[in-house]
């Protein structure tokens, strides 16, 4: 079995609880207009590992995951190799690593229970709960998203963190984040809420491969933006971070 | 002062005895420390205030008339009746004296170019009537020496000043009071009057020298008003006796680095009687410590402006060891240990002393946590592996210069720079010949220069061939290892002959282990030029002197600092050739070869002066510090890069291995609390998890460093780690500065 990886950062402390080795899968369901990495959108791309291989080069930087940490995998969506995945999570839960799934939750009901007795922490990246600005956002409907996040929180034992990119403009008005924070509030399995902020430094990659960027007129989100976010939030009684 | 526990020590010098038997553990959290006092403020003010007129004249001052020794110049105060700590190198803060006997040329030449002119009388007597180590170097050296020398293959030689790294027990001054000193050193003397070889001649007479040297330190402490004859009796003694012991070394010497060794936990126990019987509180307990830290901070020699220029400003290395565990793993932080990393708070962030943690696992949580946060706000600790070093050194170790450990007042070293390793690589490419430096493609030398004889042509011309460049590289290693520990035995020779650390050496036993420390530059460069040579394919351009110009390469090649064993083998292969050649050649007093992987700031200036090399690094361009991989080209980020080096093997370069890490503070964490606990886990795996064996962090943004070097003045005590010191970001030249910007720095994408 072969899965295709874009690269191994073996310093992650922004994806995950402690110092984390973070893998970047290969390839992607949405085409979000923000991502900052879209040169992982492209599936059968990047460097061939099998699930061994993998396993063997991340284990080489578990004394450095005490405090919490692990592995994080990420992407594009990893979730687009869901065989591999799986083999892979199951090398590291034999292992007894701490394992932190990043994705967008765009995937079968199938997928997410062979997968999920393996993942300590889903993290789920939630764009907008509105379906036609989703899919300008993403060019991908959320209504599967919406569905697989409750499905996940049904289950018994992983935790939840919700992540919430904050776009000036597009994702930073009051009535959205109001409705976020009612649907993470619903949550039983909420670890916490962790605010993102927009940047653009993809922006080169977008014109490497597309030659185009969507968001030209949109600023990078800074401290006071998230703030003011979390603000917001306050009465609710989940954590946010970022 | 009463009620020491008994031990040994009582008998016998045995300064780790007492420690053993009288120091308390502490395992709290730093909530007990004090901040400054008004007095500290102001005489740390004043303090910055001359610091700022001596970085724009260069130097402040100099006395021209007076070799520096114990005696030579009168008591020197900042502030006469508000320091707690007294004792300057010359008569007044910041003045710098000269000490000829390292050789009277290079001391006329750093006076001149600082607008001072040596008298007469000076000159005349170190010229015509007394020889110096200089000399004596010079009338030894082959020829072969003194081309491996010119053409910078051997590089840093202590041959025309003090070669330092020797560190004084200077403990034993206030735990024995210096007459008991002196009647220990008086029963040496018998124990060598049975037979007068070479060996105890020498010996009885470097005795009789050690001895004159502490009734010397008596006479100055006398001139402060100070009685050191018998021991400190409280903390402020402690102190102030101790410090007198380092004093006088460095107005004896001017050793490239004058490192002051262990001290926390021994005075910590003088700390803890005062504080429990109520003489001293905390807050004047911590001024001695801020008082004894700012002369720390402005120990100064007279160097020639192209000594700064490679060692970036004045470093002394005044390197002092804090924590650390005993043989059983009990671990030695007390609150002293506190005390001294918190003068970065008190007085600021600064390169000296230079704070040296010893990490291990068996170190309080709290403590750690205290160091991580430290080195996050001010980029100023090193840490170093306690429990590799332990089956080395024992319990009892200091740190001199970056990296070195020896027992203290029981080891000394030999200190022998290093090797341009990339230089003889190139030497192994163009058979024995001196390879060609361009400068933006101007040749500033066409090379050609024999430097081996009769070493056959390449036999592969074209492409060159992995098994035959690594049977030259070795044959050339071998070759300049004779080469190098021959002429390391003549300067040392000379050393002890002409100008001997005989105050230094009093504060040892009579009979040290010495330890010979080679060192070697540039090895990323040479492990991922024979890299390239394995796995891609390299082309050499030759010019018509038949030397290489440049390489063109074609094709991948694994890269050091990616955690891959493909290259970083090649690392550890490279360490390990370079200490078997030196270990067959025998050395000076039989002492123990040991190697160093350590650049310091010079790989710029050895990178400046080095031809292109076959991992694509243009003519001219800087090495990596250190054992370091090359800028940019670790792809995995921080923690694979830290994997690759912790590999190298500390067994065959038991002097250290040099590894600089800086990372920006969004990259370690969201939070000062992340941050720090992030920072735990790096140096706990690190350490403990891959036996890494040194590590300076640098917690910065590139942002913050453009901006010190637009605006200096609004960075007067930015400081940064470089390969085993610490620097002010300001002092360092403009190539250096870029240099560091350039670095690597952890960044997540």
């Amino acid at each position: 079995m072969i899965g295709y990886i874009h690269s191994i950062e073996s310093m992650g402390t922004l994806d995950g609880p402690g110092i984390r080795t973070v893998v970047f899968f290969q390839g992607c369901p949405l085409k979000c207009k923000f991502c900052h990495n879209i040169d992982t959108n492209f599936p059968k791309q990047g460097q061939e590992y099998t699930p061994e291989e993998l396993f063997k080069k991340v284990i080489k930087n578990q004394e450095y995951w005490k405090n919490g940490g692990g592995v994080t995998i990420s992407g594009g969506e990893p979730l687009m190799q869901p065989e591999f995945l799986l083999e892979f999570l199951k090398l590291l839960k034999e292992n007894n690593i701490h394992t932190a799934l990043d994705t967008c939750a765009k995937t079968s009901k199938s997928a997410i229970d062979s997968l999920s007795p393996y993942v300590d922490l889903w993290m789920i990246s939630l764009k907008e709960l509105d379906d036609v600005k989703h899919t300008e956002l993403t060019e991908s409907s959320n209504k599967e998203i919406l569905e697989n996040i409750k499905y996940i929180d049904g289950k018994k034992g992983p935790n939840i963190r919700i992540r919430f990119l904050i776009i000036p403009t597009l994702t930073d008005n009051e009535e959205l984040i109001k409705k976020i924070g009612e649907f993470v509030n619903n949550l039983k399995n909420l670890e916490k809420l962790e605010l993102l902020a927009y940047g653009t430094h993809g922006k080169d990659k977008w014109y490497e491969f597309f030659n185009l960027y969507h968001l030209e007129n949109i600023r990078d989100a800074n401290v006071q933006d998230l703030e003011k976010v979390k603000s917001q939030l306050q009465n609710f009684k989940f954590e946010v971070i970022f | 002062m009463e009620a020491f526990k008994s031990g040994k020590w009582e008998t016998e010098i045995d300064v780790r005895n007492f420690v053993h038997l009288n120091y308390v553990q502490y395992n709290g959290d730093e909530s007990f420390l004090s901040p400054a006092t008004q007095r500290t403020r102001k005489i740390w003010e004043k303090v910055c205030e001359l610091i700022k007129i001596e970085q724009k004249k260069g130097i402040l001052e100099l006395d021209v008339n007076t070799p520096s020794t114990i005696l030579s110049h009168n008591p020197g105060y900042i502030d006469k009746q508000n320091e707690v700590i007294v004792g300057l190198q010359a008569d007044k803060p910041l003045k710098r004296t000269i000490k000829p006997l390292g050789g009277i040329k290079l001391v006329k030449r750093a006076a001149e170019s600082y607008g001072f002119n040596i008298s007469k009388e000076v000159e005349e007597i170190f010229t015509k009537y007394r020889k110096s180590h200089n000399d004596g170097v010079f009338s030894v050296y082959s020829e072969k020496h003194k081309l491996l020398r010119k053409k910078h293959i051997l590089t840093g030689l202590p041959d025309n000043y003090s070669r330092g790294r020797i560190i004084g027990d200077y403990r034993r001054i206030p735990l024995y009071g210096v007459n008991r000193l002196i009647e220990f050193k008086q029963d040496d003397l018998k124990t060598l009057s049975k037979y007068m070889t070479d060996e105890n001649i020498k010996l009885r007479e470097e005795v009789f020298e050690q001895i004159k040297a502490l009734e010397e330190i008596k006479e100055m402490a006398k001139l402060y008003g100070f009685d050191i004859s018998n021991p400190a009796t409280d903390s402020k003694e402690a102190v102030q006796w101790m410090y007198f012991g380092y004093l006088a070394a460095v107005k004896q010497q001017d050793g490239a680095a004058m490192s002051i060794g262990r001290l926390d936990t021994f005075l910590d126990i003088f700390f803890e009687k005062d504080l429990q019987s109520g003489k001293y509180t905390e807050e004047q307990i911590q001024e001695m410590i801020d008082d004894f830290v700012i002369k720390l901070r402005i120990v100064r020699h007279l160097r020639t402006p192209e000594y700064d220029q490679l060692f970036a400003g004045d470093p002394t290395w005044v390197t002092m060891v804090l924590g650390g565990t005993d043989l059983n793993g009990k671990h030695f932080v007390t609150k002293t240990a506190y005390r001294f990393l918190h003068t970065l708070s008190n007085l600021g962030p600064a390169p000296e002393p230079n704070l040296t943690v010893l990490w291990s696992k068996n170190l309080p949580g709290k403590w750690k946590k205290y160091c991580a946060k430290q080195s996050v706000l001010s980029s100023s600790i090193q840490y170093e592996n306690d429990e590799l070093m332990k089956p080395y050194y024992g319990d009892d170790y200091g740190i001199s210069c970056c990296v070195s450990g020896m027992a203290i007042g029981k080891e000394m070293q030999f200190f022998g720079a290093r090797c341009n390793l990339v230089k003889a690589l190139l030497l192994a490419i163009n058979s024995g010949k001196e390879e060609a430096i361009t400068h933006e493609s101007e040749y500033k030398n066409e090379g050609g220069d024999i430097i081996i004889e009769n070493f056959a042509a390449l036999d592969n011309q074209e492409i060159l061939d992995f098994d035959e460049i690594w049977g030259n590289f070795v044959d050339t290693i071998n070759w300049i290892a004779k080469q190098y520990v021959t002429l390391m035995n003549v300067i040392h020779y000379m050393h002890d002959k002409y100008y001997y650390e005989s105050e230094q050496m009093a504060l040892h036993d009579l009979h040290v282990k010495r330890n010979m420390a080679f060192g070697v530059a540039g090895l990323s460069v040479v492990a991922d030029s024979l890299s390239a040579i394995k796995y891609a394919k390299v082309k050499p351009v030759w010019n018509k002197n038949g030397v290489v110009e440049k390489f063109v390469i074609e094709g991948k090649y694994p890269k050091f600092g990616n955690d891959c064993e493909k290259v970083d083998n090649i690392a550890v292969d490279v360490v390990k050739e370079f200490m078997k050649a030196l270990r067959k050649y025998p050395t000076y007093r039989d002492s123990k070869h040991v190697l160093s992987i350590l650049t310091i700031t010079a790989n710029v200036v050895y990178g400046y002066g080095t031809g292109s090399t076959p991992d694509g690094r243009k003519s001219g361009e800087p090495f990596a510090p250190g054992a370091n991989p090359m800028h940019g080209r670790d792809h995995n980020g921080a923690i694979a890069s830290l994997n690759s080096v912790a590999k190298l093997p500390y067994e065959d370069s038991v002097d250290g291995i040099s590894n600089t890490f800086s990372i920006t503070p969004s990259s370690l964490g969201k939070n000062q609390k992340e941050q720090t606990e992030n920072l735990v886990s790096l140096l706990d795996g690190y350490f403990t998890g891959k036996g890494g064996h040194h590590l300076n962090v640098n917690v910065l943004t590139r942002e913050t460093l453009l901006d010190a070097q637009k605006n200096p003045e609004k960075y007067p005590q930015l400081t940064i780690r470089v390969s085993g010191y610490a620097v002010l970001f300001n002092k360092l030249s403009k190539e250096q500065q870029n240099e560091v910007i350039s670095r690597t720095f952890h960044n997540k994408m």
